[in-house]
């Protein structure tokens, strides 16, 4: 079987979803348990680092992610888990490209496998999978229980940068990424096509200089309202807390999580 | 500390160091393993890793290097416990290098108590301040994790703020505790105590054998 | 010789317990009646023996009996010169001095700061680092009447019992009332007491009290207390002062109220001088002179100072005569002789046995019972003598597993499973050796509820409050598990609270002498104490003696 329509995942929140994002959390596991998708939160777990982490080239930055991968690899060999489930972009981009660069640097892995003696070794067989994908090869799960429809609502889908670059640990094409539209296509939600889906909304530059978000920000909304869009729904803390610098609570455009979008779809009973 | 003394098979470093002619103003403390005044570092003959423990707790062997590290270095922030709420928010105004942990573990393999520190660190930074406040809770405060900390972290102080916010703000109140002081202040137990008080030896003797135990023998 | 672990002629005697135990697990031993307590405590008990004590010869309780110890400090001369004493110098000019850095010290500071006295006009002093105390080696708990089923009554009367009915009935009164209150003020300030998850408290049994009654933080109830109210004092802004002890007290020429100390600052050895208008002894006590030889459980600054500087300004001694002896330190290994196993690991159950596998004492009885059961056990041939010649019985742990289940212990002993394991004993598995250890000063200065000090005529000492393990008449002649904490909680707030008052009442600055000394000095004169002889000691020496023979001082 595939491991992105697996039933059974192994959970990886990462330190942003337990204190910014809880309804995130709280709605996409909902969605995944009306789905019939098992998930299972690793019993330790560590900080992924974030993306400035792997900015510089430090061997360092990689113990917290590795630490996590071997906590996976522990539970994926007592159980039948098909992978280490992520909420976070952030965090499936970070996690995904250690597993990259340790597959290709064999180096890397021996010095890190060295300095984490107390443990075991990293065999590199833990994947990485982002919600959106384990959504999309459920999509039949998923269209058999959403019983409601969202006539009224336009969506644009806003992708934001880490599920689509570096393009080996893309989950969809990173120049045109459509996995998020068909999803919803299917679930006969009405989509508005706008060219800013994937632009970055600015990441971490929110702490030390707010108008570079709000610029970028403003300009993704706007051409997302200029199409008709009244839902932008996006898969990213950082994006969503970026996003709301501009939209505002009863604006014309509402900023949903996918999860909450979908949440509605299937009903929240 | 480099200089080698000749000391009876047994006792610990503290012990050793005072056979051999040491008197201790710091490095030395409650000399039963729980003030944290007498980390010590150390190496074994044919060994790489430096081991840490405290002077008191930890038998001399012979060969080994050692130093005492008395203090750690680091200043306790302020606060009210009272007016903090009991999240990561707090948490990281007060020290904010927690986000610096790269999960090293630098900090757990420098524990004399033998405490998950890296974990308790990343617990605290998932905003899971009950299961941080457990896991650190036999904290001696001797700092030396702080001193292999890449991050900087002062995790004495960081530790401390954890608990007082678990013990203030995460545990329910016992109501019991609140019942028994209100009738001592009002006076309920006065007249009984008077009486108490004016007691011969004899009487108090007879009502104290008299008393029951509880759970007492059956 | 393998100083880790056991033997294999030590494992041969563990296995006599193992087999004794399914027996044992079904019963417990006899209560004695109060005539057989007292028949085993006066033959048995060290505060029995005439030979461990003698007659003061000079001061205030001239003519009392005293272990030998305490009169050897009393009996000596100051380590200053008083004409050499610089007292115009003022290095330090507060309302409230507090001298000692332990829970008694810390509470005191604190309540006198909630009496509305400025941090900044009180100051702390402590010897060695703030928190370096007995307090943090407390290990079983506060003892405080909480629940509906208890009583500060039933309190009272345990205590008075436990100390032989010769406590000091206004404060032990005093110590049941405040109990409760000093448990609701540190659940305020986020002390993690062991709770049910609504929030009720978990309480034990000790020994000598007819209730469970003891509050407890896991196995380091006294460490968490310290570690909280630590954190709390220097929250407020109370300044500290640490390695500087107090070697001698002020008084006012005038008046001869206490007006301040005489420091030392033991890493610079420069005196430091400490105008105050009222100053709280808070030192502790003295397990550190090793009283009969005995090992302690006590800090390494358990020196009796406090005794020595009120006795020189003319204050009252109680129940210097009698000792605590812990039932229960560690006989073996050699590395953590001495050191504390907590009453609590009887308290759940944990069975004292002698080398036949028998039971010689109920465990729960009060400690001066249990001690001298015990040492009657080794003196006549049912002890156990380890590799290195110490006795011991052995305490049957792994029991308390049978009992309670197994993981009792690492989570209700964590500290104790910790300090055996390190020294290659599974305390879950095998049984430790236990003897008793010196671990508490029964008596001392003696003092009024309002935490004064008193002089032989029962009046106050102007200017001094007395707090803790230093004063004399809460416990009688022997205390209770569990009582101490409460004792340093709810004395150190007394002490606090009614010293703000007074220091507010004083609207003019005190003069500094050393008049009392001076006087002191002439009666030590009198009786031909050699200029050697010095006190407060501050330090035990534990130097070995092949380095004290050829010690040549130069710095």
């Amino acid at each position: 079987m595939n491991y992105l329509s697996s039933l059974k995942y192994l959970y990886y929140p990462g330190c942003t979803i337990k204190r910014d994002a809880l309804e995130y959390e709280e709605k996409s596991l909902l969605l995944l348990r009306k789905m019939g998708i098992e998930l299972k939160e690793l019993e330790s777990w560590y900080c992924c680092g974030a993306l400035p982490s792997l900015a510089i080239d430090d061997i360092m930055s990689y113990v917290g992610g590795t630490r996590t991968l071997i906590e996976a690899q522990k539970l994926i060999r007592r159980g039948d888990f098909n992978g280490l489930l992520t909420l976070c972009p952030m965090c499936y981009n970070v996690l995904k490209r250690i597993n990259l660069v340790l597959e290709n640097d064999p180096d890397k892995l021996e010095i890190l496998t060295e300095y984490m003696e107390e443990e075991e070794r990293y065999g590199l067989g833990v994947n990485v999978v982002h919600i959106v994908e384990v959504l999309a090869g459920n999509i039949d799960r998923l269209k058999e229980i959403a019983t409601e429809k969202l006539t009224e609502f336009k969506v644009a889908v806003y992708y934001g940068c880490t599920l689509l670059r570096p393009k080996e640990i893309a989950i969809d094409d990173p120049e045109n990424p459509e996995i998020i539209e068909n999803l919803l296509t299917s679930l006969e939600v009405a989509i508005v096509d706008y060219p800013f889906k994937t632009e970055c909304c600015g990441s971490y530059h929110i702490l030390t200089n707010r108008n570079i978000v709000v610029d970028r920000v403003k300009r993704i909304v706007s051409s997302a309202l200029r199409r008709g869009a009244n839902i932008i729904t996006v898969v990213c803390p950082l994006c969503m807390y970026n996003l709301k610098q501009v939209v505002k609570e009863g604006n014309k455009l509402r900023a949903m999580y996918l999860s909450e979008l979908l949440v509605h779809l299937v009903g929240d009973r | 500390m480099g200089k080698a003394y000749e000391v009876p098979e047994g006792l610990t470093i503290m012990k050793a160091l005072e056979y051999a002619g040491f008197r201790f103003i710091r490095g030395s403390g409650c000399r039963g393993g729980f003030c944290g005044a007498c980390g010590v570092i150390y190496r074994s003959p044919g060994e790489y890793k430096l081991r840490v423990g405290l002077a008191c707790q930890t038998t001399v062997k012979d060969g080994m290097h050692l130093a005492i590290l008395p203090y750690s270095p680091m200043v306790k922030p302020i606060y009210r416990i009272d007016k903090l709420k009991p999240d990561l928010g707090t948490i990281l105004k007060y020290f904010p290098e927690i986000v610096r942990c790269v999960s090293c573990n630098s900090c757990t393999k420098a524990c004399p108590q033998d405490l998950e520190v890296m974990e308790a660190i990343q617990a605290i930074r998932q905003n899971d301040i009950a299961r941080a406040a457990n896991l650190i809770f036999d904290c001696i405060m001797c700092g030396l994790c702080s001193t292999r900390c890449p991050a900087d972290i002062r995790h004495p102080y960081l530790f401390q703020l954890v608990r007082r916010l678990y013990g203030k703000h995460l545990l329910s109140r016992a109501r019991h505790v609140e019942l028994r002081v209100k009738e001592i202040v009002e006076g309920r137990w006065e007249a009984e105590f008077s009486k108490l008080m004016k007691m011969s030896v004899e009487e108090l003797r007879k009502l104290y054998t008299e008393r029951k135990i509880e759970g007492g023998e059956k | 010789m393998n100083m880790e672990g056991y033997s294999p002629e030590m494992r041969k005697l563990i296995e006599i317990v193992e087999e004794t135990r399914p027996e044992r697990l079904r019963r417990k031993y006899r209560k004695f009646s109060l005539k057989e307590r007292k028949e085993l405590v006066s033959k048995w008990h060290p505060d029995y023996r005439s030979d461990t004590k003698r007659r003061l010869r000079i001061g205030p309780c001239r003519g009392e009996i005293v272990y030998s110890e305490i009169a050897d400090l009393l009996e000596a001369w100051p380590l200053i010169e008083p004409d050499s004493i610089d007292l115009s110098r003022i290095d330090y000019d507060v309302e409230i001095l507090v001298v000692g850095g332990g829970g008694a010290g810390a509470a005191a500071a604190l309540w006198a700061y909630y009496s509305g006295v400025k941090p900044e006009d009180i100051l702390l002093v402590t010897k060695l680092r703030f928190g370096d105390a007995n307090t943090v080696k407390a290990r079983t708990g506060i003892q405080a009447a909480d629940r509906a089923e208890d009583s500060p009554i039933l309190h009272y009367l345990d205590t008075m019992g436990g100390g032989h009915f010769v406590n000091k009935p206004e404060l032990v009164k005093a110590l049941v009332s405040d109990a409760p209150l000093i448990i609701k003020w540190l659940e305020d300030l986020g002390f993690i007491f062991d709770k049910t998850p609504s929030g009720d408290m978990i309480e034990y049994a000790g020994g000598g009290a007819c209730r469970r009654r003891l509050h407890c933080a896991r196995d380091c109830t006294g460490l968490e207390l310290m570690r909280v109210i630590k954190d709390e004092v220097i929250n407020v802004g109370i300044p500290v002062l640490e390695y500087s002890p107090a070697i001698e007290l002020l008084t006012d020429p005038e008046t001869s109220a206490v007006s301040g100390a005489i420091l030392l600052n033991l890493e610079t050895e420069e005196y430091l001088v400490v105008c105050a208008k009222v100053t709280i002894l808070a030192t502790g006590g003295c397990g550190r002179l090793h009283a009969v030889g005995f090992p302690t459980t006590n800090h390494y600054g358990a020196t009796a100072d406090g005794i020595v500087l009120g006795y020189r300004v003319g204050a009252k001694l109680r129940d210097m005569d009698t000792l605590q002896f812990h039932p229960t330190g560690a006989a073996w290994p050699e590395a953590i002789r001495g050191e504390l196993v907590p009453e609590k690991t009887r308290s759940l159950g944990g069975q004292l046995v002698n080398i036949k596998g028998e039971m010689f004492v109920y465990e729960l009885e009060p400690r001066d019972v249990v001690a001298s059961a015990i040492i009657r056990e080794c003196a006549e041939g049912r002890g156990v003598i380890t590799p290195t010649g110490a006795h011991g019985v052995w305490l049957d742990t792994p029991l308390i597993e049978e009992l309670r289940g197994s993981g009792t212990i690492k989570k209700e002993l964590p500290a104790l499973y910790r300090m055996f394991i390190r020294q290659g004993i599974d305390i879950t598995e095998d049984p430790i050796l236990v003897f008793p250890t010196l671990h508490y000063q029964n008596g001392g200065i003696e003092i009024d509820s309002y935490g004064r000090a008193l002089a032989p005529n029962g009046k106050p000492i102007p200017g001094l409050f007395v707090a803790g393990e230093v004063t004399g008449g809460v416990h009688g002649r022997n205390r209770l598990v569990g009582n101490s904490l409460a004792d340093i909680l709810v004395f150190g707030r007394r002490a606090g609270i009614n010293a703000a008052k007074v220091a507010v009442s004083i609207s003019s600055k005190p003069k500094l002498s050393l008049n009392h000394l001076k006087a002191y000095m002439e009666e030590l004169k009198r009786i031909g104490i050699p200029r050697t002889k010095r006190a407060p000691i501050l330090l035990p020496d534990y130097r070995g003696e092949k380095v004290l023979l050829r010690s040549v001082r130069v710095f």
